[in-house]
């Protein structure tokens, strides 16, 4: 079977996701390709198509048109298909035309079927799959279920009309697409996030600190609720807590972070620690006490799963899907959202509960991790999936 | 006859902010001669003869016409200051970085000015050899996020505020809170006045204190760009918890710039779609007249010189509730001009919107009254464009 897999770019070293999604596929015999936006790419795990690069300087453009229109001669039966199901659908010709263009490298292609990573690369590609006999694939994930809909309002419409079946990470992401429209009768399959077991090497023993340390992996950004987690801290600090909270991300939101550090008086209590690899990441991850995933929403968060893996006490917000990845009082805790001083409270229960009791809650947790989020059994779905 | 004074006002773009373009017409009106330098971002017509714009285009053609032009006349005119600036531009690394410092100082140096007056504190560093090279004068004005928080986060550019706070000659404060803040970076600082904002005369012929009988519907709104500092994302969690109490509403938010993700995303989830609107900027006039429809003003932000806005609600009849957050308490006063709620706090600010709308409509006059009155003693325009006027003079030349 042939499946092509529509991402922005080419997935980098660390996004597990999808590398062991490709990786596991080829290995079961599945021909891969990857369908990406971005020119530039050193992806070797499978062969990748590029789109036709936009430039800016209109001669430029005008030739490259030509030129791409022209490759397109032989798929001629196919691009008539598209045009007629694009103006099926209401769009101007310069509309059908940019997207012609942008889709031309998969309207070549010869696949059974077409997997768009996100549901907004699907925008402007939704005839495609039909133009070229292959069925269609939307995963259901992030920011693209949660935030952009509520900018374009009825956005995936002709995607829900047209897909043939719908992956979601979580049943949150699933909830959040009935919400914006997908029907019901659709099919659809719930495939989790998972780890690699080889990547988390379990020998190790966590040294001894003067301070309590509290890790957060996430890229600054409003929507994972660094803001709340920081003035929990700051609460924690005043009740007479020390501790050492370290954040691996980067992002735009730094400076405002930056800044209620300061106001809360937690410069000597927390760190930026910047982006780091995988392998760097899992060994703060080893030495971490307490992990802390108090966002807004998450389609799920690999993040935890990792740290729950890595034996951390993992403390999380009831924000999206994090409920479905963490078990309250069984595999962590899970706190409400946007409420800081119950996040405080929380932490400081925690850190007050007996040893024994935690240590059984971290021990449900790796197993719990390893027994239902492996690559193997990811696999597996996929492959149940498109069969 | 003593010749007027020459005083640069530099913001880097032209035209500036209202604050600022306010200031360089008040000057003119009061016979100083303004000059003007940065970039021109749109047309500019000054209907003064004391400005003189000695601006540079956006398009790079024209401005290399216009520095190559400028630094020939500097050449033939001033052969000593243009090769003081040539050693002075070495400093800069790159010869991409020399030439763009080199079409910025060439116009300053060519129109050299008695007072260098820099409106935003990250520029100091690079007009301080003004003073060394020239001996002229600087003021420093301390506003907004370059003294309240980018030092506080640029640990680099506090340190550079400690290096030179100590040579600048002057320094005008919009608030008491700022001045305070400043300190920080240099404990003595010399020549410090407080200026509180101008207001044109224009903007108290707005004032209209008709307030309702009874509120039924609270209309409330919110002025200011798009930018975390201004906390509104605490102001829809204390509209959520106005929701939740009952409370009939309206909140609107005119700001500029992109509309945040996470506003939508919070007043999608707190489902506030019907109570909370947000609007793009306006003109001033058009602003003055919208800010009469509503009962108040909601400022929740987390820092602040002393916002403008306010000042301005004040003076055309608006209630006030503000955050307690930098010179706020100077102009907002408890049971007096507004009521004032604690930062970064929705419940707070929830408790002090519900007290505007269950006060009686004696107390709602009274207060905006007071307000009134308070902000046209401290912050009538003429009046602080003498005091601009005494700090310069202040100054040995």
């Amino acid at each position: 079977m042939k499946i092509g897999i529509v991402l922005a770019k080419a997935p980098s070293y660390s996004e597990t996701f999808f590398n062991s999604k490709i990786k596991g596929l080829i290995d079961n015999g599945y021909d891969v390709t990857l369908f990406v936006r971005e020119t530039k790419q050193t992806y070797s795990a499978c062969k990748v198509v590029s789109a036709p690069k936009i430039h800016r300087n209109i001669v430029l453009q005008i030739f490259k048109t030509i030129w791409v229109f022209f490759k397109l001669l032989p798929y001629l039966k196919r691009v008539l298909k598209f045009f007629k199901l694009e103006k099926s659908n209401q769009r101007n010709f310069s509309s059908i035309l940019k997207n012609v263009y942008t889709n031309s490298h998969i309207i070549k292609a010869n696949i059974d079927w077409l997997h768009f990573g996100f549901a907004t690369l699907a925008l402007g590609s939704e005839h495609v799959s039909k133009a070229i006999g292959a069925k269609m694939a939307v995963s259901c994930r992030g920011y693209d279920m949660d935030v952009y809909p509520l900018k374009h309002p009825n956005c995936y419409d002709l995607v829900w009309k047209l897909v043939d079946k719908v992956h979601a990470i979580s049943n949150y992401m699933l909830s959040r697409a009935y919400k914006i429209g997908l029907p019901a009768d659709k099919p659809k399959k719930i495939i989790y996030p998972a780890i690699n077991p080889k990547l988390f090497d379990l020998n190790y023993t966590r040294s001894k600190k003067d301070r309590i340390l509290l890790t957060t992996i996430a890229r600054l950004h409003w929507i994972k609720g660094i803001d709340y987690t920081i003035e929990a801290l700051g609460i924690l600090k005043t009740e007479g807590v020390d501790f050492e909270y370290q954040i691996i991300g980067e992002g735009i939101e730094f400076e405002a972070l930056r800044y209620t550090i300061h106001e809360l008086d937690l410069e000597d209590n927390v760190r930026f620690i910047g982006k780091l690899t995988h392998k760097e990441t899992i060994k703060i991850l080893a030495e971490t006490d307490i992990y802390i995933q108090y966002s807004i929403s998450e389609g799920f968060c690999n993040a935890v799963l990792e740290a729950q893996a890595m034996q951390c006490l993992c403390v999380v917000s009831d924000g999206g899907a994090l409920p479905e990845n963490i078990i309250n009082n069984k595999t962590g805790f899970v706190v409400p959202k946007r409420k800081p001083e119950l996040l405080a409270s929380t932490l400081k229960e925690i850190m007050s509960q007996d040893e024994k009791v935690l240590h059984h809650i971290k021990q449900n947790a790796a197993h719990r991790v390893f027994e239902s989020f492996t690559v193997e059994q990811q696999i597996k779905a996929f492959i149940e999936f498109y069969e | 006859m003593k010749r007027p004074l020459k005083i640069a006002i530099y913001s880097g773009s032209i035209p500036s902010t209202t604050f600022i373009e306010n200031l360089i017409e008040g000057l003119a009106e009061h016979e100083v001669s303004v000059l003007l330098f940065g970039k021109k971002s749109k047309r500019v017509a000054y209907n003064n003869k004391n400005i003189k714009v000695y601006g540079d285009s956006k398009n790079r053609g024209i401005r290399l016409v216009f520095t190559l032009f400028r630094s020939l006349l500097l050449l033939i005119i001033y052969p000593k200051r243009f090769s003081i600036l040539i050693n002075e531009i070495k400093s800069y690394s790159s010869v991409y970085v020399r030439w763009i410092w080199w079409s910025r100082y060439v116009p300053v140096v060519l129109y050299i000015p008695d007072i260098f007056h820099v409106q935003w504190a990250k520029d100091l560093e690079h007009w301080l050899f003004l003073k060394r090279k020239f001996n002229k004068k600087i003021i420093l004005s301390l506003l907004g996020s370059h003294i309240n928080y980018s030092p506080k986060v640029d640990k680099q550019l506090a340190k550079s505020y400690r290096e030179n706070f100590s040579s600048v000659d002057a320094f005008h404060g919009v608030s008491q809170a700022i001045i305070t803040e400043a300190k920080l970076y240099n404990n003595s600082l010399k020549n410090v006045k407080l200026i509180y904002t101008q207001l044109k005369p224009v903007t108290f012929e707005y004032f209209k204190n008709d307030k309702k009988e009874k509120i039924n519907k609270l209309r409330i709104l919110s002025v200011g760009r798009h930018h975390w500092v201004k906390g509104y994302n605490y102001a829809i969690e204390a509209m959520y918890l106005l929701k939740m109490n009952g409370v009939d509403f309206k909140y609107t938010i005119i700001a500029e710039g992109e509309l945040p993700e996470s506003l939508i995303f919070m007043v999608n989830e707190y489902n506030l779609t019907s109570n909370i609107e947000f609007q793009t900027g306006m003109t001033q006039h058009e602003l003055y007249k919208k800010m009469q429809t509503y009962d108040t003003l909601l400022l929740p932000s987390i820092n602040e010189g002393i916002a403008n806005v306010v000042v301005e609600a004040m003076a055309i009849g608006l209630l006030v509730v503000s955050s307690d957050c930098g010179g706020m308490s100077e102009v907002v006063i408890p049971e007096k001009t507004g009521w004032l709620c604690k930062v970064r706090n929705p419940e707070s600010m929830a408790k002090s919107l519900l007290e505007v709308k269950t006060s009686s409509q004696q107390k709602r006059m009274e207060l905006a009254n007071n307000a009134f009155n308070n902000v046209k003693e401290r912050f009538y325009g003429p009046k602080k464009i003498e005091e601009f006027i005494e700090l310069y003079n202040s100054i040995d030349l």
